[in-house]
């Protein structure tokens, strides 16, 4: 047996109890001002930074150039613009998404206000009505309860919307696929005015 | 030669000390805490190992124990009746779950195979898994946030479908029933009655018989003409005869009848055996681990038991020592002065029990293999210092004789590291019991008695909404 068998045998030993006592990496917080590629990874099967961007584009060009907008812009010319409230999008997901809907929904909000004529109704100043919304939610969405919401705010017209998805397990590996439906719904009638269909999938996978 | 004789005397040092306190050692006085009702003591003990200053922290890393004491800490905000914070951090647990659930090349189990399973990050068992979206669906209920809790039902029937035995039948049919009622009431509070009859009827064909139930069952059927799958059973065929000979029902008189001022009523009491840390006698650990190993390696084993080298195993033992003794008939509630009855939700400390049959094999199997690695590392070392020591050369003999020692102490560091895996989501009640009924808009009381504890809740009723009142503080 060589003479530095037992020296390395011990080295060993000792070296890997030190690695797995200490071998595990620190975290360290960093902002994308230093670690520019931050926003570009995927790190829930939630939105991102970049999906919400992403249907934010997808959606707001159409809302500004549909038919409904272009109406808006005629009563605004004849001196009756129209008021249009941010009415809470429907998650009838799997994800716990309502915060980034409401933050794809405040965007919105923001071009209405500077891009087209409507008078547009605070979608902050109406927590009571959120809550109220939350706690009805499927039968707050009937026409009945949304000209009655519609009525309460003097709004003619709700910008609104629904987000489903396809959400599968299979082999060791997660999918959800999401389908968001953006809506200008006349209160009044409950005619939908304008509606447009985006798709996304995220996934965990190995 | 004299950084050699450091360097054993360093490992019998280590095999001296190495030994730490597992999961279950460790968090006994939390466990204690919970036991005798005082919550608050029980936060604050969970909040000091994960390392935050409050409640309002969740841990920046969910290595290790963490993602199981925010857990824990999860049900006991619960109790204190703080929801919204609860369902937060059983958010956190369960995307991290999820993601563990698919990282199943963890690069730390080659350690957990040498070492112990105790330093593997932790996967929770198909009965914790379940029981983290049913329990999150009494948050959201909790703070009528029937959206959020639709969400949570989603994700319970994700899960479900992924707990099913090789004939497609749920592993666990006291969770499923318990899942699928709360699911039923959120989608019922949402007025979405097809959702709800398909939701409530799994959770009788799986165990909640209650005549409620039945005749909210029969009025789902007549006012959502739901005709999905697994009503094939006579229960469900008679049922369902019964519905159609009642005719038709409209949705506001299904409302005016079961929805007006509808309260739910959770108690959560007992807490479930827990995992002990036992030194268990080898011949025994082999016997019951006869068939999760292989012909070889029993082999080995029996031979090492034979010669003296393998006396005993670490194992983490399924124990109910000094917990309150609970049962179905344990907890009575009052509203307004008056005992309500309660049905089975589910009976969690038998969930638990079946579970810990169905692995105890293979987890002995594996800490068998554990200790057999270490004496063949340990033998191997001693073997060579052994031969070493015959030498004629004088330093050669006294390398010998440090190498055996080396061995034998890397041998007892490692069987002293080798904690038992006793993790688990201790703080879970050892029974869930509900009641349901409906009272008038305004203020109400109601008191839960477990054994000698009480506990005492003011609640609002709304008449338009599903009220949900949890008791789980006092076990």
């Amino acid at each position: 047996m060589s003479r530095n068998a037992p020296r390395a045998l011990a080295l060993f030993i000792a070296g890997g109890l030190m690695a797995l006592t200490f071998g595990a990496c620190r975290p360290t917080y960093v902002s994308d001002a230093e670690e520019p590629a931050l926003d570009s990874y995927t790190m829930s099967l939630r939105f991102d930074r970049k999906d919400m961007q992403r249907l934010y584009k997808d959606n707001i060009s159409k809302i500004l150039t549909s038919r409904v907008v272009k109406q808006w812009e005629r009563e605004a010319a004849s001196g009756k613009p129209p008021v249009v409230a941010i009415f809470p999008m429907r998650n009838e997901t799997s994800e716990h998404i309502d915060q980034q809907l409401d933050t794809i929904l405040s965007d919105f909000e923001t071009d209405l206000v500077q891009q087209t004529p409507a008078d547009v109704v605070s979608h902050e100043n109406q927590p009571e009505l959120i809550a109220e919304i939350k706690r009805q939610q499927s039968s707050a969405y009937d026409p009945q309860r949304l000209s009655q919401y519609g009525r309460q705010l003097g709004a003619q017209y709700f910008v609104t919307g629904k987000v489903y998805d396809v959400a599968e397990r299979v082999d060791g590996e997660r999918r959800v696929q999401y389908s968001m439906f953006v809506q200008i719904i006349n209160v009044e009638t409950g005619k939908i005015e304008f509606q447009n269909k985006s798709s996304l999938t995220k996934g965990l996978v190995r | 030669m004299r950084r050699l004789l450091r360097a054993a005397l360093l490992i019998c040092l280590l095999a001296a000390t190495a030994s730490c306190a597992s999961y279950s050692e460790a968090l006994v006085d939390t466990h204690t805490a919970v036991i005798r009702g005082d919550v608050d003591d029980a936060v604050m003990a969970i909040n000091a190992r994960m390392g935050v200053a409050s409640v309002l922290e969740v841990p920046d890393v969910l290595e290790a124990d963490n993602t199981l004491l925010l857990l824990e800490r999860a049900l006991l905000l619960q109790g204190q009746g703080r929801f919204a914070l609860s369902a937060r951090d059983m958010m956190a647990v369960d995307q991290r779950l999820e993601w563990l659930d698919i990282d199943k090349l963890n690069a730390r189990d080659i350690a957990g195979y040498l070492y112990s399973e105790d330093v593997k990050n932790y996967r929770a068992p198909a009965y914790e898994r379940l029981l983290l979206n049913t329990l999150n669906m009494i948050n959201f209920l909790a703070n009528y946030d029937v959206q959020g809790a639709r969400v949570e039902a989603r994700r319970f029937r994700i899960m479900e479908s992924f707990y099913l035995d090789d004939a497609g039948n749920p592993l666990l049919p006291g969770l499923i029933a318990l899942g699928n009622y709360l699911a039923g009431a959120t989608f019922e509070a949402s007025a979405e009655y097809d959702e709800a009859a398909r939701f409530y009827a799994r959770a009788w064909l799986y165990g909640i018989r209650d005549e409620d139930l039945r005749v909210r069952l029969r009025d789902l059927f007549r006012v959502s003409g739901y005709r999905g799958a697994g009503l094939e059973s006579p229960f469900f065929v008679r049922m369902l005869e019964e519905a159609a000979q009642a005719g038709g029902m409209s949705r506001q008189a299904y409302r005016e009848r079961h929805q007006s001022g509808d309260v739910l009523v959770i108690a959560q009491f007992g807490v479930v055996p827990y995992k002990k840390a036992t030194r268990i006698n080898a011949t025994h650990a082999l016997s019951l681990s006869s068939n999760s190993m292989d012909a070889r390696s029993r082999n080995e084993a029996n031979a090492l038991i034979v010669s003296g080298a393998l006396t005993g195993v670490n194992f983490p033992q399924l124990s109910t020592q000094g917990l309150p003794r609970r049962d179905e008939s344990s907890a009575r509630i009052s509203v307004d002065g008056s005992t309500i009855s309660l049905f089975q939700g589910m009976n969690v400390a038998a969930s638990v029990e079946q579970a810990w049959l169905g692995i105890a094999g293979k987890l002995m199997g594996a800490a068998l293999t554990r200790a057999l690695t270490r004496a063949v590392i340990g033998g191997g070392s001693r073997a060579a210092g052994s031969a070493a020591m015959q030498s004629s050369d004088s330093t050669a003999a006294a390398i010998g004789v440090l190498s055996w020692l080396v061995g034998t102490g890397t041998e007892l560091a490692m069987n002293a590291a080798d904690t038992p895996d006793t993790r688990s989501w201790t703080t879970l009640p050892a029974q869930i019991r509900i009641g349901r009924l409906q009272l008038s808009q305004g203020l109400h009381s109601a008191q839960i008695r477990v054994g000698a504890g009480a506990d005492k809740q003011l609640f609002p009723v709304w008449e338009d909404r599903l009220n949900l009142i949890n008791f789980s503080k006092i076990r």
